[in-house]
């Protein structure tokens, strides 16, 4: 089966972000295709490059980063919750005349619309709330 | 079919029972993370249809609660059992 992950709370603060590794990291074990994670309203602190949690916690980014680049699953984050929460890549950083972009690789600023369709494409999508 | 995930206590939001006003016959309610406290003995949600129920056990015992506090009825499943429900269920409904 082709799933996709939503996750609206954001890391360190709520549960939510835990609970969907760990079920996304349940899906792969059970040999189905995990096609995007969607990172919404404080989700998308999930794709900062600058969070730094001491050595002995789990750094929540880095292991999405690896699922991702694993198994081939799209991170994307919401552009409009990103931008106002201060979540930039370099384009917005440019648009919006800002010092530095902090977007961690493997990660893609785009649309809602990306959430949209994949509760279209995907015959499952599960959403993690803060 | 829809398997609803609740993941706020029964004790201090009313999570649960806004969720149990939309279930129908057939569908399942997964508790996880706080939820779970709503699968104990003591917590009594109002039930307005039969749903089948389940708990999250990682997060029951995250809790210090045990499987042998849990209501009659109550299915306790781990993560790989939740992606079995998500399998079984024709879609998922996250109340948080």
């Amino acid at each position: 089966m082709k799933y996709s992950i939503a996750v609206y709370g954001g890391p360190y603060s709520h549960q939510a972000t835990h609970t969907a590794f760990h079920f996304a990291q349940a899906v792969l074990d059970k040999g189905h295709e995990i096609q995007r994670v969607f990172f919404y309203h404080d989700g998308i602190y999930n794709g900062s490059a600058l969070v730094a949690p001491p050595q002995d916690e789990a750094n929540l980014p880095q292991q999405w980063q690896q699922l991702a680049e694993k198994n081939g699953v799209e991170l994307v984050v919401c552009i409009a919750a990103a931008v106002r929460r201060g979540l930039l890549d370099e384009n917005e950083a440019k648009r919006y005349s800002k010092p530095g972009s902090n977007l961690e690789q493997g990660y893609q600023l785009s649309g809602l619309g990306q959430l949209v369709d994949a509760g279209l494409e995907c015959d499952r999508l599960v959403s993690f709330g803060p | 079919m829809i398997l609803h995930t609740v993941n706020k206590s029964v004790f201090n939001c009313n999570t649960l029972n806004e969720c149990l006003l939309t279930t129908a016959r057939n569908d399942g309610v997964l508790l996880l993370e706080d939820g779970v406290y709503g699968a104990l003995e003591t917590a009594h949600p109002t039930e307005i249809h039969e749903v089948s129920w389940y708990v999250l056990k990682e997060d029951l015992l995250a809790r210090g609660l045990s499987e042998g506090q849990c209501r009659e009825g109550i299915t306790v499943v781990d993560y790989a059992g939740f992606v079995e429900l998500t399998e079984q269920y024709k879609s998922v409904c996250s109340w948080f």
